[in-house]
């Protein structure tokens, strides 16, 4: 591209056409080496300057201070697109936020590049669930669950399947629930094999054991998750659970009959006072009640108590909504050991 | 002798005639892989001088005094030293070409570069596409020249070196065929197509090397949501077209109140658009630049609408000042973000009176960056293709042609001139515009044909067809028998053949070709035949049969046609 001056139409010399073609491949060889070099400062700078963002938008966030942070993300998102991480907070932010209108087409842009990511596929679940598309949000919890997880796989796989989990639970779908519970307590094991300071894993645990009715161990995991996590209030109530469902348990073999007919008593207590309204003209329930212990109760007895507070259960408490409580899990249990007469 | 034989026979079967044209498809290659590798250093060079002018959470004085320092110390440049870098590109592309023979200094390429780099970074409100035309236009010059191309050969490299650039910046390759084509040449049917699109492909693959397969605009999947939408999208139409016309007055307006000045002020007057711009990017920041983020960001529906509004009026002023000041600079990215801006307030306004029945406003930003493009650039068929190819989004097609075809008739309505050719006129070059090509081009040889003219036969002796040549007052005639054509004999073969003929059977070869003319081509298709075969008449055949004469259009006739009386002596 340099050189003498070349008249229109007049063939060049052998030598300057050689000359030429050097001078083409040692331009393209120069502009090479300018671009590449150019792009990766590009790309580094675009790196860096992308990560304040997404720092600042989580630190905002945090704050409480969505919008601001939103913007931020928004940010960070368009300065490195590829970025999946980035891009799955800034979805997540907008699902707290309830924009989820403006999350839905990144989340597609997200699984048509990455359909068997295990994150993307769990940020999905909860935007189906924020949407209130509870039959969508299970298949994608699916997916997360046998989704890729670059690290700390079993770990996010037991998340994912609580957060399933809990879902069911809050939902009553029991037959689903029951067939998850087994592989989240055969994963949080597995976890907690590989990594035994695993607190979610330990969480997990003693989540499915409560929901199994294995309250006795259940309440070791949750001790053992508030070792690791002494602050974490969520565990310390689910610790608190355990340990008044373990007190209430009426089905452990080796009561005395005298306590589990005090435990029936109790279930029966709960049951009245929880569904109070409900059962308001049953004088058999307060006569039940109001008896005075006997000093020799039979372990029919107890089952005879057991039976009314399931009646009444069954009668009324199948409208009521679901919470976590000792009661709901006790009925469960008691629902799924032998039939009562 | 065999391989000079098997030479010819590879030659004919490629279709390349002589070396030149081999040569200009290596180089198709050549340039667009220069082409493709000097953009995306333009690119990024752009982008870095950006970053170091306006570092992140950099002072708000920065937005103030960089455009003017930029457009000072470029203006200082283009006027000291690169005088031919000046403005868009695209109209001193088409200078080079039409009036040049395809001459584009190397200096006016480095020019361009530098000087662009440094305005552009600066923030003033036009962009890099129009100059990157000029830069590509002028490497594919500058390496016709080296390797020794003739004169239209040259030229005919320079839409090469335009649809490399295009193809490169916009990393849109069928469009810059297209724009190559409909703006640059004016002609779709251009014979270099093959080498244009050549060159695009290999310009558009040098970008997806270095920088990865990411389309300029990152645009949801929007859809027609209500067929009451195809109303909205032409209100659209006419609100882009007419802001077109707008954009495009004020931009030549300001040019001629810009020339008024001594020349002497040249180099200080891009300083005002850079004033300009640093007044505006004081107060809104948004507007510096040729502000692309910001498109993305409207495209995706995440701009309030007082802000898209005010970007939009401030950059429908900004960028006319930004280019009648003389600053080096493009109008394609600025017309694709005002018509973004102005579709983005449509939409909004559109979804917030008709939720159920709209489309997210991303959605008419989007459809409003092909209406401007249409409207100020008046590509319709480029702009509704680069809209396409920018946002890989086929399902909004069909509202994009409606509101393009409005716009671009509402510009052409109210703004005779297209912009580039107006802005020649402003500097005295009358450029052909497709559309008065095609006007000079359209009269058809079946409009001024003589019919019912005699063959000049076979059998007829020398001496007869001399004397029939002078009858007719023509240097050739067409020669056959019972209707039947078969060639066209000229005295000059006459007077040459060897050995002397007879009869004029001794002229025509059986089966040998002769120049011929259908009743719907245009004149100038005569003429260019005529020119070929050297003769001033040539027979109108039929589609379906060469041989059958419908009639002959002579030189003088088509002369005649265009008012210029016949003066050729004839043969007397």
């Amino acid at each position: 591209m340099t050189g003498a001056k070349q008249t229109p139409g007049t063939r060049p010399p052998t030598n300057t056409i050689l000359g030429l073609i050097a001078s083409i491949a040692f331009v393209i060889a120069a502009l090479t080496f300018i671009d590449l070099n150019l792009e990766k400062a590009e790309r580094r700078d675009l790196a860096s300057q992308a990560r304040r963002a997404h720092l600042e938008g989580a630190s905002l966030i945090k704050q409480g201070k969505a919008e601001q942070g939103i913007d931020f993300l928004r940010k960070a998102h368009a300065l490195e697109r590829a970025n999946t991480l980035y891009e799955l907070d800034l979805i997540d932010a907008l699902i707290a936020a309830a924009k989820t209108e403006d999350a839905e087409p990144l989340m597609n842009e997200i699984l048509l590049r990455e359909p068997g990511d295990g994150r993307a596929n769990l940020t999905a679940a909860r935007l189906m669930l924020e949407r209130g598309k509870a039959v969508d949000a299970v298949s994608y919890f699916h997916r997360a669950i046998y989704g890729d997880w670059p690290e700390n796989a079993t770990a996010h796989r037991v998340a994912a399947r609580m957060e399933l989990v809990r879902l069911l639970v809050k939902n009553g779908r029991d037959k689903e629930l029951l067939a998850e519970l087994l592989p989240l307590q055969e994963e949080a094991r597995k976890e907690i094999d590989h990594n035994p300071k695993n607190t979610d894993a330990y969480a997990a645990l003693g989540e499915a054991q409560l929901e199994q009715g294995q309250y006795r161990d259940a309440h070791a995991a949750f001790l053992a998750a508030l070792r690791y996590r002494p602050e974490d209030p969520s565990i310390r109530r689910q610790l608190d659970l355990s340990s008044a469902l373990t007190d209430l348990d009426p089905t452990p073999r080796l009561l005395t009959s005298l306590e589990k007919y005090r435990r029936s008593l109790h279930i029966l207590q709960l049951a009245y006072d929880n569904l109070n309204g409900c059962i308001a003209n049953r004088p058999e329930v307060s006569r039940l009640l109001s008896r005075k212990p006997p000093s020799n109760p039979t372990n029919e007895l107890s089952e005879g108590v057991l039976a009314t507070a399931e009646k009444i259960w069954q009668a009324c408490g199948a409208g009521v909504s679901p919470k976590v409580d000792p009661l709901r899990l006790i009925m469960q249990k008691l629902a799924e050991t032998e039939p009562r007469p | 002798m065999l391989k000079a034989s098997l030479r010819a026979k590879l030659l004919n079967w490629t279709g390349f005639r002589n070396r030149e044209d081999q040569l200009s498809v290596v180089l198709s290659i050549v340039i667009g892989v220069i082409v493709g590798l000097t953009v995306v250093a333009f690119i990024l060079l752009t982008g870095r001088l950006a970053t170091r002018m306006y570092p992140p959470g950099g002072a708000a004085w920065r937005r103030l005094l960089v455009p003017v320092a930029g457009t000072l110390v470029s203006g200082f440049l283009l006027f000291r030293f690169f005088p031919d870098a000046r403005g868009s590109g695209i109209p001193q592309t088409k200078f080079a070409l039409f009036i040049q023979d395809g001459y584009i200094s190397l200096r006016t390429v480095l020019g361009k570069f530098l000087a662009c780099s440094i305005s552009l970074a600066s923030g003033i409100a036009l962009g890099r596409e129009g100059p990157s035309v000029q830069i590509g236009a002028g490497i594919a010059s500058v390496l016709g020249r080296r390797f020794g191309l003739s004169k239209a050969n040259v030229k005919a490299l320079l839409p090469v070196g335009s649809a490399a650039a295009l193809a490169a910046a916009f990393n849109t390759p069928i469009a810059a065929v297209l724009f190559s084509l409909e703006e640059i040449l004016g002609n779709l049917h251009a014979p270099v197509l093959a080498s244009v699109v050549l060159s695009s492909a290999t310009s558009w693959m040098v970008l997806h090397l270095i920088l990865g397969d990411q389309p300029l605009f990152h645009v949801p999947a929007y859809r027609l949501v209500n067929p009451l939408e195809f109303g909205i999208y032409a209100i659209l139409g006419v609100i882009g077209g007419l802001a077109s016309v707008c954009f495009v007055k004020l931009l030549l307006k300001l040019r001629i109140w810009f020339k008024q000045f001594p020349a002497s002020t040249v180099w200080l007057q891009p300083a005002a658009g850079g004033l300009l711009m640093g007044v505006f990017g004081l107060f809104m920041p948004e507007v510096l630049g040729v502000g692309y983020d910001y498109v993305d960001r409207v495209l995706t529906g995440d701009f309030p609408i007082k802000t898209v509004v005010l970007l939009a009026i401030m950059k429908l002023i900004a960028t006319p000042l930004c280019y009648s000041s003389g600053n080096a600079g493009g109008i394609f990215g600025p017309s694709l973000f005002i018509g973004a801006m102005i579709g983005g307030t449509i939409g909004t306004i559109a979804h917030t009176l008709l939720p159920g029945l709209t489309a997210a406003p991303g959605a008419y930003a989007l459809v409003g960056m092909g209406t401007a493009f249409a409207g100020i650039v008046r590509t319709p068929l480029t702009s509704v293709i680069m809209i396409f190819e920018m946002t890989r989004d086929y399902s909004i097609i069909v509202p994009l042609m409606i509101s393009n075809l409005i716009s671009f008739f509402i510009s052409q309505q109210f703004q005779r001139e297209p912009i580039y050719e107006a802005l020649a006129l402003q500097e005295g070059v009358y450029l052909p515009t497709g559309e008065s090509r095609e006007e000079l081009a359209g009269i058809p040889v079946g409009d001024i044909m003589q019919t019912g003219v005699e063959l000049l036969s076979t059998s007829v002796d020398i001496a007869g067809a001399k004397q029939r040549f002078e009858n007719e007052k023509v240097h050739s005639w067409p020669v056959g028998d019972h209707n039947y054509l078969q060639g066209v004999v000229s005295s000059h073969e006459i007077e040459t053949a060897q050995p002397p003929p007879t009869t004029i059977a001794d002229l025509i070869k059986a089966g040998g070709e002769y120049p011929f003319v259908h009743s719907d081509h245009p004149v100038s298709y005569a003429l260019e035949r005529m020119g070929a075969a050297a003769v001033d008449v040539v027979p109108v055949v039929s589609r379906a049969n060469i041989h059958q004469m419908y009639g002959v259009v002579t030189l003088s006739g088509i002369l005649a046609t265009y008012g210029v009386p016949d003066t050729s002596p004839g043969l007397k």
